[in-house]
């Protein structure tokens, strides 16, 4: 059989990051190809390269035989590569109908014919045994029907290759089932599916064939028949030795720091306890949209609580916003760092400085030299590589960025950090240097709460890991409990642990 | 790399280039121009325009905008001299300046805290909430004269907008205009407001990213609202010296007068896409807006292209601000 759409050789580097080397994989019609690998290993890059977001640094993609060309999304999409993102891309204020065939209305002339394109949705939503009604408005309808609608555009398209970003990650169980018997008859009419997923379990329904990545490199491509959970999740997790990569090792665990009790915001998170001891590194695990950033959000004061305390030093406190947080010496490495952790435009000097200005300010002057040197004793320490301490942030490596944010709250004399997925998209070696960081400062007395999706970064640093489904503690593990085995029990929604 | 240099410094000093390169434009078509009676007039002329840029560039940093600045000149500048006639129409020097400058105060306090209070704290979006404001305020200083001018003050009144020092022979009226040492004392506390404090950096670091600023402990909402009111004091401050200058409160004065603020706050490399910008650039960027509506003048171009003109330098200052990000971004 020919292949509907080949990557060949692609590789795509991004300032500082090499995010995809030498990618080549052949998706066929009529069969779903899966994507995994952990965050950051480069599926997102990929499918974006196929999607004409990005254009690969080198390598070509070819589209039943012929070399694509395209220029924008646009001609992607018009050639017959459509994607479904995680965010879907439904206006909410339009109908079915002209969310199906925006772009492309059917008209007589100039005028719009209202009646054809009614009809037509209607009949393709029978056909595919849906029943939502063309003339509805795409905001009275759930997210799983949105998706429906999503899907129902790419059939009207006659799309020749369908990318699917994490399907599932919004939908109940049941909503899951009615989005599997569609995918298997865009399979029958044979669309090439591309696959990207976090779950296991879909892998084994849907799919015909695996491709796992690892640090933007292709590890393996295999057939799912055949194939174990097993296999494929120590494929995905690569190294052998974690021991030596994440360098634990021991260290003094003293009282508790802080506590927090009960803890309720709305749909968000429900009845959320745990402790964090002095020096000690705490993992919180879980899925994407498991509830743990707006936890730690809300406990920094970012978001309001509805009910719940918190008690630091076994005081109560409660922190009314992110100000009060610092002031009680707390900091948050929140886990989009371009845009929720550093001034991009701003100096490196400015941005370390930028939480500590108010203290160490006289008469609301800046202390411009309290600022330099304290910037440049983090540099050193924190070993960031640059030309200079005046140099804008933005043009640095992710790496060196994410030391910066580090530096910006150790300059401002934080004693709890809270790292969110703090080394997402930054290469091997500088995740090492930065896990050596995070023991420094346990090791000096700090405490960490370290949220991340990452199962070996998890297993690798933290002393203890509490784990979160649905907005809910599912679990809490000591260090000699760790395995990939009990967090997937523990975070997964389907899972027969429930 | 030599070559290179050099050229990143003629594109970070283009605007002082281009006004080099206008002043000898106008100074060699019409030779008045550098004479020292339109020197004198042409930095007199700056004044306002000088007080107003000051203020909003801390609001353009912000990644907002007052258009209602011309507004707030007619309005503080009635009230001035309605307070002047009721309260004190026998005034010396004196008490004239403390009535200016304390009008100023109180009022860009008040219209300040009210735009800063909506855009801060009922999310209104800063480009509506000043063009409201700009048709509110214009009313209520027609409604405060009942229409006409403020007039029959005493000439006490002028000395903030009108009187100049040191007097000597060859300049009988006297040398340096006192709103030219006011602006320039008004325009450097701005400038080292913005530069040198805490509440400096924090209007840069806002202006940048919200969400960065706020997970810093920056109180965000009164950033916001405070650069709205130091907009409006500088903008109230500009309104008095325009009515001492005129010795009577008008309540049609300062109409477009925005118009020429932005352009010049832009000219000084303020971004409106927020984040970057200087009060002391912003004064090259009066300094230009000045030289061509004075050499227009001169030159007896219509005051109706000047409109074509300012409003296309706008445009291509934008442009090219836009050009230069983008080409940052690829």
């Amino acid at each position: 059989m020919e292949p509907r759409l080949q990557v060949k050789n692609i590789s795509k580097v991004f300032p500082g990051v090499k995010a995809l080397s030498d990618i080549s994989i052949d998706f066929y019609p009529g069969e779903a190809h899966a994507l995994v690998g952990e965050n950051g290993a480069g599926k997102s890059t990929l499918i974006k390269i196929i999607a004409a977001v990005y254009t690969a640094t080198e390598g070509k993609v070819y589209l039943e035989g012929k070399e694509c060309k395209f220029s924008s999304p646009k001609e992607a999409l018009d050639a017959g590569i459509s994607v479904i993102q995680q965010e879907l891309s439904i206006a909410p204020d339009l109908t079915v109908a002209e969310n199906i065939y925006l772009g492309r209305e059917p008209h007589k002339g100039m005028r719009l014919d209202r009646k054809k394109m009614h009809a037509d949705t209607q009949k393709l939503l029978d056909d595919m045994d849906l029943h939502i009604s063309a003339t509805a408005y795409c905001r009275d309808l759930t997210a799983a029907e949105q998706q429906m609608v999503e899907i129902a555009k790419i059939v009207s398209r006659n799309s020749k290759v369908v990318v699917l970003d994490e399907p599932t990650s919004s939908l109940s169980e049941h909503e899951i089932n009615a989005l599997f018997l569609q995918i298997r008859k865009l399979k029958e009419k044979g669309v090439a599916l591309i696959y990207v997923t976090h779950r296991m379990k879909e892998l084994f329904e849907v799919c015909e064939r695996v491709t796992i990545f690892r640090d933007g490199c292709k590890i393996t491509e295999k057939m799912i028949e055949g194939s174990t959970e097993q296999s494929i999740v120590a494929d995905m997790i690569g190294r052998t030795d974690l021991k030596n990569y994440y360098n634990k090792h021991s260290h003094k665990i003293g009282e508790e720091v802080l506590r927090v009790e009960n803890l309720c915001q709305g749909r968000k998170f429900q009845n959320i306890s745990f402790t964090l001891n002095k020096g000690e590194i705490l993992g919180f695990y879980g899925l994407v949209g498991a509830g743990r950033t707006e936890v730690m959000e809300a406990i920094f004061g970012v978001t309001k609580l509805d009910s719940g305390k918190i008690f630091l030093n076994k005081e109560e406190i409660e922190f009314s916003g992110p100000a009060k947080a610092i002031e009680k010496r707390m900091g948050f490495v929140t886990e989009d760092r371009r845009r929720t952790g550093l001034l991009l435009e701003k100096s490196i000097t400015e941005n370390v400085g930028l939480p500590s200005l108010t203290a160490h300010a006289k008469h609301g002057i800046v202390n411009f030299r309290w600022e330099n040197e304290v910037t440049a004793e983090y540099k050193e320490k924190l070993s960031i590589k640059t030309p200079s301490i005046k140099t804008i942030v933005g043009t640095l490596s992710g790496g060196n960025q994410q030391k910066v944010i580090l530096g910006k709250w150790l300059a401002a004399d934080s004693e709890i950090l809270i790292l969110d997925e703090p080394t997402r998209g930054i290469d091997v070696n500088a995740k090492s240097e930065f896990y050596a960081l995070m023991y420094d400062f346990v090791e000096s007395g700090g405490s960490i709460i370290m949220v991340s999706s990452e199962m070996p970064e998890i297993i690798g640093i933290a002393d203890r890991v509490y784990i979160m489904r649905e907005g809910r503690i599912s679990g809490e593990l000591s260090d000699a409990e760790l395995s990939e085995q009990m967090l997937i029990r523990h975070a997964s929604i389907t899972s027969d642990a429930k | 790399m030599d070559k290179k240099k050099v050229n990143q410094i003629f594109q970070e000093n283009v605007v002082v280039v281009f006004l080099i390169a206008l002043c000898i434009f106008f100074g060699v078509a019409n030779k008045n121009f550098f004479s020292s009676t339109n020197v004198i007039n042409l930095t007199s002329q700056m004044c306002i325009n000088a007080l107003l840029a000051s203020g909003l560039t801390y609001v353009i940093i912000l990644g907002g905008i007052d258009i209602s600045v011309g507004s707030q000149i007619a309005l503080a500048g009635v009230a001035a001299a309605t307070i002047g006639i009721k309260f004190f129409p026998n005034m010396g020097y004196g008490t004239a300046l403390l009535v200016l400058i304390g009008t100023a105060l109180v009022m860009g306090l008040i219209t300040g805290l009210i735009i800063g209070f909506f855009i801060a704290y009922l999310n209104v979006v800063p480009m509506i909430c000043t063009l409201a404001m700009l048709s509110v305020l214009r009313g209520v200083a027609y409604i405060f004269t009942g229409g006409g001018p403020v007039t029959g003050l005493p000439t006490t009144f002028a000395c903030l907008g009108a009187k100049r020092l040191i007097v000597t022979e060859s300049f009988p009226n006297g040398m340096i205009p006192t709103n030219v040492i006011f602006t320039v004392i008004v325009v450097l506390l701005m400038h080292l407001l913005l530069t040198k404090t805490v509440y400096g950096r924090h209007v840069f670091a806002v202006g940048s990213n919200k969400t960065v600023a706020h997970l810093a402990g920056i109180n965000v909402k009164r950033v916001i609202l405070v650069a709205h009111t130091l907009c409006a004091i500088t903008a109230c401050m500009a309104g008095v010296v325009t009515c001492s200058k005129l010795q009577n409160g008008q309540p049609n004065t300062g109409e477009g007068y925005e118009m020429f603020a932005i352009a010049s706050t832009v000219l000084g490399g303020t971004s409106l896409a927020g984040g970057r910008g200087s009060v002391a650039r912003a004064m090259f960027g009066v300094a230009i807006i000045a030289v061509i509506n004075n050499g227009m003048n001169l030159l007896n171009i219509s005051a109706y292209w000047q409109k074509v003109v300012i409003g296309a330098i706008i445009l291509l200052a934008v442009a090219l601000d836009m050009a230069q990000q983008q080409r940052k971004k690829a």
